[in-house]
């Protein structure tokens, strides 16, 4: 049942020309990213003959934290498209009249985004790639880094699906995705200033445990902290998608 | 066939403090056909959608078949056994009628050995083989309400529920269309409609539920005959 949901759904996702106009956008920026982050590398290795750090540090490192950035502004327009939409445009009538639960609907939908999200990572990662022609890569920096930004976004994911879930208007739907994404960024900022209560507010972040897998570092902590992110809120996505009975 | 097969009691349903339908009471034994009938705004879609499971009454129980949306199983249970075709198709325009029938089944859970024989008998039922791999979006109104008739039956449904089916179809579908819900009746298939157009339709109506004020009132159909002359008595702007 999962599995039709996620067919349909990525029939549907694809069948969009604004899907592929997004998908070549972004592309295209990571693409200026990358060789602006070479031109700089290039650049200072020329000034210094001994760098600090290694060329994965300097070039990947970045890479990952931009995509992770593009990506957060680009995967909550394709999850309202995935339920808010559906309400707006009177399509959810099919879930709600076929003998499904709301999770099941809601991990369709989620499973959908992963697999852009996969995509997405996959095509991306062949310019990082590119640097073991003039260099050597550090495979253990890369796949954390491929490791972290997938689950630091499949947890921007859920967030956004549940929150889409509980609005019918695409445009109110989108903002608040917008503030509540902007809440988990802030809050990690706002923690600066903050003194003992430092440590409390990071705990609520979604970009300082990532920070750990772009060095190369992959913990049980940030691992579960982000695992915990997607449970707790798919949860709350298929009790938004089935508070039309209450 | 079973009595009170469907049944409302005492539902009640208010929408932003107003009061769409009052408390009553409702029974429909298998293998009937009742027509809604009401003005614009009377509470016709809001009943047949109570009756669906997409809106809960304020108060009241709801059952089909011994089964009620309030219990999760039961309301699984209860969608298996219903085809609802909506008012305003529910189709995506991005899918071809084939895939969209083919993903309504699997939804409905069909068995995957029947899903293809229950589409080619959907798309005969409604002309619609020769059109299998056209694109929703490339369809004309009438031919999209056939695409939304053929997802309400993909399921062999034991209860159908359609809100306006006829709009839109041409007198030979209709008179098609028609046929096909006779047979069904015959089948013991519980129908129920809510249309305008009724000339067509009212001939398979066991009787008519009038919706007006927020309330229900059920008016018999004696004869067929007389059929057109009931529906001339029936005060629409109340």
């Amino acid at each position: 049942m999962i599995l039709s949901i996620t067919r349909h759904e990525l029939r549907q996702v694809f069948g969009k020309a604004k899907t592929w106009y997004c998908l070549a956008v972004l592309q295209a920026l990571l693409a200026v990213i990358f060789n602006w982050l070479i031109s700089n590398f290039l650049k200072n290795q020329a000034i210094t003959d001994t760098m600090h750090y290694g060329i994965t540090e300097e070039v990947l490192h970045p890479f990952y934290a931009w995509f992770a950035l593009l990506a957060l502004i680009l995967l909550p327009m394709l999850a309202t498209q995935m339920l808010c939409a559906e309400k707006q445009r009177g399509t959810i009538v099919n879930y709600y009249c076929a003998p499904i639960t709301p999770m099941q609907v809601i991990l369709g939908k989620f499973f959908t985004l992963n697999i852009l999200l996969v995509m997405l990572l996959a095509y991306s990662s062949v310019m990082p790639l590119s640097i073991m022609r003039s260099g050597a890569l550090d495979w253990g920096q890369y796949i954390s880094s491929l490791v972290g930004v997938y689950l630091m976004l499949s947890a921007a994911m859920a967030i956004c699906l549940s929150l889409s879930s509980m609005f019918a208007n695409v445009i109110r739907a989108n903002m608040l995705i917008l503030i509540a994404l902007a809440s988990f960024v802030l809050l990690e900022w706002a923690a600066q200033y903050t003194g003992r209560h430092a440590m409390f507010l990071q705990t609520f972040g979604l970009l300082k445990p990532l920070k750990g897998f772009l060095a190369g570092v992959i913990t049980l902590r940030a691992t579960a902290y982000y695992s915990l992110l997607v449970l707790g809120f798919l949860c709350l996505g298929s009790w938004g998608y089935a508070r039309r009975w209450q | 066939m079973k009595t009170n097969f469907l049944s409302l009691n005492q539902i009640n349903i208010c929408f932003a403090k107003k009061q769409i339908l009052r408390p009553f009471n409702l029974s429909i034994d298998q293998g009937q056909v009742v027509a809604v009938v009401g003005a614009n705004g009377a509470g016709k879609t809001t009943l047949l959608k109570i009756i669906c499971g997409i809106l809960k009454p304020n108060s009241g129980t709801l059952q089909i078949d011994g089964c009620s949306f309030n219990k999760s199983h039961e309301a699984l249970q209860l969608r298996r056994m219903l085809g609802y075709a909506p008012d305003v198709p529910a189709l995506y325009a991005l899918d071809t009628i084939e895939n969209y029938l083919r993903f309504i089944a699997e939804l409905k859970q069909v068995p995957k050995a029947q899903i293809k024989e229950r589409i080619d008998h959907s798309l005969e039922t409604f002309d619609l083989t020769t059109l299998r791999n056209e694109y929703i979006h490339t369809l004309s109104k009438g031919m999209q309400q056939r695409v939304n008739l053929a997802q309400a039956i993909i399921n062999q449904p034991q209860l159908l529920i359609l809100d306006e089916p006829v709009s839109g179809l041409d007198s030979t579908q209709c008179e098609k269309f028609v046929n096909y819900l006779r047979a069904l009746k015959q089948r013991g298939v519980t129908i129920l409609f809510a249309s305008h157009n009724y000339s067509d339709l009212l001939s398979l109506a066991d009787y008519m539920l009038k919706v007006s004020n927020g309330q229900l009132q059920k008016i018999m159909l004696p004869e067929q005959t007389k059929v057109s002359k009931v529906y001339d008595t029936i005060d629409y702007t109340a």
